[in-house]
């Protein structure tokens, strides 16, 4: 299993009141709980309490992974593995699980401790040995990996070490309950049992009821991967007592659930991919035991692993992501993942994806986009190329014979983002209009490195333009060189691309353009300024026939809807008659990470900012917090001073959703976005004060509309911060809040 | 085929087209429409004299300066000269644009304040501004352009008295190479006394200061004029910036680019002699680009072009209400328009075109308005074709400044008319009526007749 992130959450930094001893148990006891809940992937302690109440259907057996795991984290601590590694569980788990495996054969006791004793410190280390090797260098999750390989060693040693004797107990134990399910049932409830080593129907039971409390989807997945290996394995004419007896089905379950929507992102593409990862951990697991009989030793967890991390490692090392998408960042449930990414993709652009602002200011025409009809095709398809045109759209003056008649015509060109200069070209000559200088394809040009493997060209620069040299560090906005025509540039024009490298004429890299106002082809200027259609946009890919405009940077909208860490903000909130109040912290976590979370931390609100726009990411909390509110209040708001452009979002109304609809919207996400709001807002500002006013399309929203407000206005002051939110449902003020000073 | 007109024969000197410096002589041209609008129409329907503007031009030009600047500086803002035409409906195109309100005395400063604009979107330049205005400017955020040491002091004051820092501009003069130099606006930069009066400011404790604004001239016809102002305000914004650690976030070069209208100086027309709105741009935006400021210190290009964006969108509709023959045998016209309402003739050689050319020999012409004032020459020589009483004529450009500075002065003031960008029509300025002018006068009850 991968390392979780585990941020100090409010909850931890509410419970100071209580003595610290309690504290820390309480600590640990969560800690211990996510250990449990994490050999099916989840981290929600209620799932754990019933993975707990599986294992512990045998006492002495269960008492056996308690010790495995309370062994390890203290053997971490002692090693001084990193405390957030520990809390995550994930050496917990390991420990946990070797603790099961061998208390299903040994009985508890004092030879059993002093070996568990050693074999927890290896797990340990194996542990940390692995998870380095295998994260940082090969990409993949290490997963229970340790497990195996700690228990494998145990279960060969113990030939020799007569002082550890069997137990009969639990498997005694596996034939209770039984007989009262159909047998399908009974064997997929086994085998779910079989994921901690329990081979009671009621320890199976037990850790469904987790699993369903966890996710919805990975009990699905669950059930999806059984039945998918159980077929190949008994189509095939495999022994069904294998599965049980050998511990094979759980394999089936385990790779199904972590293909299928923990490191894959869920979508009818991983549904498949679950129904053929069961049916390959099938076939591995009856090469498994073929290949370990020898040696006398079980398969364990071994099928789901390999399964599972070549599937990753496989998809990982694509070119591009196709249809099937790996999770990115610290993988979560099945429904955690596709809340956080469904909403976010559509929202942001991709983490991975290189995004530039646009290398030139003002409004200019794409008069050639990413696969473009001329020139952008095969490995070069990634790139723009500029023009200016007036509103009629001509591109020049008069006939256009000339170069100066071009209204691109030696433009500046500016840097897209840091970086430095490591290529210019500055002598060739701009070619008359309606000629090119194939010779020389790309024409003068200037490449900067930005970081990796992120270069940036502009090219077809005017001759003698360019203002820097090989070597300079540039700064975002500096201006480079001037528009030209060399090359092969029939008329001036910036051809400009992302590439994967220093080299002419390198092939492009998809790239996203950051920070401008839109106006689609096809708007139509109706008399006035209003143009249908234009809006601005975060990040975005504009094609051919839009026309970008750089948005100026505003360093006083920035600042009036600054945030910084460690504001507390006290909100007094009036709805109908009533009064109440609200408070909020903003925090920022090690990594950079930041929020907005009220003071009794059942609410929080994940928050970035840069000096282009700021946005709220998520809500999670209750659905009557202002909180929420604001969330959607300030979705997205753009540092952009002009109050007649529009821009859209949708974020997701999930949190205002009761647990129920919740549910079930999580079910259809996988098939089509459920439960986001289309909003539509625009922003006026006047030097000090900084409103934002957000319309939600309720009707387009149906149910997921359901109790929202129709319109919300919030204010910003400069030095304060958010000062005002206004709520309002068919022309009612529904909440009227305000920051206390 | 139909008939050819008849052609009244005429006894002319004959100008060989050698000593004409443009070959064969004037091409003939006439005026029948503005913006696909028969001018005879607009004359039926409002009378002559008439103003007539065109907000697809007004559009069309301020898109062209603004596209001129913004695709070379990151931050531009325009603001409109309320001088060069104060038209409701002309300011209210501007805003629309994005530009914001540059006025020079109080009545201008509610004038914008009337149209919507909030008060940090108004720059308050002039000479003088009373007291009452500066504390409304004050208390409305505007944007204070202090013009001498008096204004200073007395800005100083105020923001003492309401307890808080205001942010204000100065304006500084200073020589840019070209004639005439002027320096009776704002303080002077090449002998120390701007830096001086910044130093003042600063030391003051209440003020801060938040731009400079320089105004160099009218009509200038050199762009780098624009060039070495710039560079000498942003050399002096980064010395301020070292000094005393205020951040200037604007500097305002002012407007004075000049338009396409001919000075009676010029000898090429105006169209071909003045240069684009680009190479003022370039001149500009080159020289604030390379003057080294932080990229996330870069000020706001502040714009305060008038002329060059409205000159060409206004017209004088007028028409001929008599022919004549001087004593030395030159021909005249008398038109319904004169200088009380095209007071920029005095400057410029306008375009006067004939709505209908009938054909016939181009005449070298007077053209006198209808006052009875020996100074009411509307153009000294003009080539016209023969025009008969009641033929219209289109006065171009005129859309600077002509109905600001009009004035009641034996006739009343013409309407103004604006067409839209669909054709429409719309009267913007009714025509004045005798109220209009004696409306504030009080007679004495022992004068009453």
């Amino acid at each position: 299993m991968s390392v979780a992130t585990t941020q100090l959450r409010a909850t931890d930094a509410r419970a100071t009141v209580l003595p610290a001893p309690v504290r820390h148990a309480a600590a640990g006891v969560r800690a211990g709980l996510r250990a449990y809940a994490l050999v099916l992937f989840s981290q929600n302690p209620w799932a754990g309490l019933l993975f707990v109440a599986a294992t512990m259907v045998v006492p002495s057996h269960g008492m056996a992974g308690l010790l495995g795991l309370v062994m390890t984290t203290g053997w971490a601590r002692l090693l001084g593995r990193p405390e957030r590694t520990i809390r995550s569980g994930f050496y917990g788990f390991n420990g946990l699980l070797v603790g099961l495996a061998l208390g299903l054969y040994f009985r508890m006791g004092l030879p059993f401790v002093g070996l568990m004793g050693v074999l927890t410190l290896l797990t340990v280390i194996v542990s940390s040995a692995l998870s380095n090797l295998t994260e940082r260098y090969v990409g993949v999750p290490v997963l229970s990996l340790p497990f195996v390989l700690v228990t494998w060693a145990a279960i060969l040693a113990t030939r020799r070490f007569a002082g550890v004797e069997v137990a009969l107990d639990p498997v005694l134990a596996s034939d209770w309950g039984s007989g009262h399910l159909p047998v399908m049932a009974e064997l997929l409830l086994r085998s779910l049992g079989a994921c901690f080593f329990q081979l009671s129907v009621l320890s199976g039971a037990l850790v469904m009821a987790g699993l369903l409390v966890a996710s919805r989807w990975a009990a699905i997945l669950a059930a999806v991967g059984f039945v998918s290996g159980y077929a190949v394995y008994q189509g095939l004419g495999g022994p069904t007592g294998d599965l049980t007896a050998h511990f094979v089905g759980f394999n089936f379950i385990l790779s199904s659930i972590a293909v299928g929507g923990v490191f894959l992102l869920l979508s009818p593409g991983s549904l498949a991919m679950a129904v053929a990862a069961g049916a390959v951990t099938a076939v591995l697991s009856a090469a498994l035991l073929a290949f370990l009989e020898p040696f006398g030793l079980p398969v364990l967890a071994m099928p789901f692993i390999l399964t599972t991390q070549l599937v990753v490692f496989a998809l990982m090392t694509r070119a591009t992501a196709g249809g099937l998408r790996l999770v990115a960042g610290t993988p979560g449930t099945p429904e955690q993942n596709l809340r956080r990414t469904v909403y976010r993709d559509r929202r942001y652009p991709d983490p991975a994806l290189p995004a530039m602002h646009l290398p030139v200011m003002g409004e200019w025409l794409v008069t050639q986009g990413p696969d473009g009809p001329h020139t952008h095709q095969g490995l070069w398809a990634h790139a723009w190329d500029f023009e200016v045109a007036d509103d009629e759209g001509r591109r020049h003056r008069g006939t256009g014979e000339a170069l100066e008649d071009w209204l691109a015509w030696r433009a500046p060109v500016v840097a897209p983002a840091d970086g430095r200069v490591i290529r210019v070209i500055n002598h060739l000559e701009d070619t008359p209009v309606g000629e090119v200088d194939v010779a020389n394809n790309w024409g003068n040009l200037v490449i900067l490195w930005h970081h990796g493997d992120v270069f940036s060209a502009m090219c077809h620069l005017a001759k003698g333009s360019a203002t820097v040299r090989e070597g300079d560090t540039v700064v975002r906005g500096q201006v480079l060189a001037r528009v030209g025509a060399s090359g092969r540039s029939p008329v001036p024009h910036l051809h400009f691309q992302v590439q994967g490298s220093g080299d002419i004429g390198a092939p492009t890299r998809r790239a996203a353009l950051l920070h401008y106002v839109a106006t689609p082809a096809d708007a139509a200027r109706s008399g006035g300024v209003d143009v249908e259609g234009r809006a601005y946009m975060t990040h975005g890919v504009p094609d051919e026939g839009c026309r970008v405009q750089a948005v100026r940077p505003d360093e006083g909208l920035r600042q009036a809807a600054s945030l910084p860490p460690g504001r507390t903000l006290r909100w007094l909130i009036r709805e109908g008659e009533q009064l109440r109040e609200e408070t909020w912290l903003s925090e920022i976590d090690a990594l950079g990470g930041r929020r907005l979370v009220s003071d009794d931390g059942r609410a929080e609100a994940p928050l970035y900012a840069d000096d282009s726009y700021l946005t709220v990411l998520d809500y999670s909390g209750p659905p009557d917090r202002l909180l929420g509110l604001f969330s959607l209040a300030a979705a997205r708001v753009p540092f952009l001073d002009d109050p007649t452009v529009p821009w859209t979002d949708a974020p997701s109304a999930m949190a205002f959703a009761s647990p129920l609809a919740r549910m079930g919207r999580e079910l259809v996400l996988p098939f089509m976005l459920a439960g986001a709001v289309p909003t539509r807002s625009h922003l006026s500002w006047d030097g000090l004060r900084l409103h934002v006013r957000t319309e939600l399309d309720l009707e387009a929203a149906g149910q997921a509309g359901r109790g929202l407000p129709a319109r919300l206005d919030l204010t910003f002051e400069t030095g304060r911060g958010p000062v005002a939110l206004r709520a309002w449902r068919a022309g009612h003020l529904v909440v009227d809040a305000e920051v206390m000073p | 085929m139909s008939r050819q007109p008849y052609d009244k024969p005429t006894i002319l000197k004959h100008a060989t087209g050698l000593a004409n410096k443009f070959g064969r002589g004037p091409s003939r041209k006439s005026l029948e429409r503005i913006d696909g609008v028969k001018v005879t129409e607009l004359i039926e329907r409002f009378g002559s004299p008439l103003f007539v503007f065109s907000e697809h031009r007004l559009r069309q030009k301020y898109r062209e300066a603004y596209r001129a600047f913004s695709l070379r500086y990151p931050k531009v803002q325009f603001s409109w000269s309320y001088k060069t035409n104060y038209l409701d409906a002309v300011c209210r195109i501007f805003h629309q644009e994005g530009a914001w309100a540059e006025v020079v005395s109080e009545i201008e400063y509610e004038m914008a304040r009337r149209l919507g604009i909030p008060g940090e979107h108004i720059l308050f330049n002039g000479p003088y501004k009373p007291e009452p205005a500066l504390r409304t400017a004050i208390a409305e955020g505007s944007k204070l352009h202090l013009d001498h040491y008096e204004e200073l002091y007395t800005v100083e004051r105020l923001a003492r008295e309401a307890g808080r820092v205001v942010p204000v501009s100065i304006r500084i003069n200073m020589d840019t190479g070209i004639h005439p130099r002027w320096d009776r606006f704002g303080f002077n930069l090449d002998n120390g006394e701007a830096l001086d009066a910044i130093r003042r400011l600063h030391a003051g404790g209440h003020l801060v200061l938040e731009g400079i604004h320089s105004h160099i001239g009218t009509f200038v016809l050199d762009p780098e004029a624009y060039g070495r102002a710039a560079a000498k305000m942003a050399e002096l914004a980064l010395t301020v910036r070292r000094e005393t650690g205020m951040v200037v976030k604007y500097l305002d070069v002012g407007g004075g680019f000049a338009s396409r209208s001919t000075l009676h100086s010029q000898y090429a027309p105006g169209a071909d002699g003045s240069p684009p709105i680009d190479d003022y741009a370039e001149a500009i935006t080159s020289a604030l680009l390379g003057a080294g400021f932080p990229q996330n210190e870069m000020p706001t290009l502040m714009l305060e072009t008038g002329r060059a964006l409205i000159d060409d969108a206004g017209f004088m509709v007028t028409r001929v209400v008599g022919n004549k023959r001087l004593a030395n045998g030159t021909r005249a016209l008398i038109v319904d328009a004169g200088v009380n309402v095209l007071f920029t003739s005095f400057w410029y050689r306008h375009d006067v075109l004939p709505v209908l050319d009938r054909g016939g020999m181009l005449e070298e012409t007077v053209i006198y308005g209808p006052l009875c004032m020996n100074i009411d020459v509307v153009r000294p020589s003009v080539l016209l074709p023969p025009l008969e009483a009641g033929d219209a004529l289109v006065i171009r450009p005129v859309g600077a400044y002509n109905l600001t500075q009009s004035m009641q002065f034996i006739r009343l003031r013409p309407a103004a008319i604006l067409i839209g960008e669909n054709q429409e029509v719309d009267v913007v300025r009714r025509a004045e009526v005798l109220d209009d002018l004696k409306g504030p006068e009080l007679l004495p009850a022992r004068l009453a007749p």
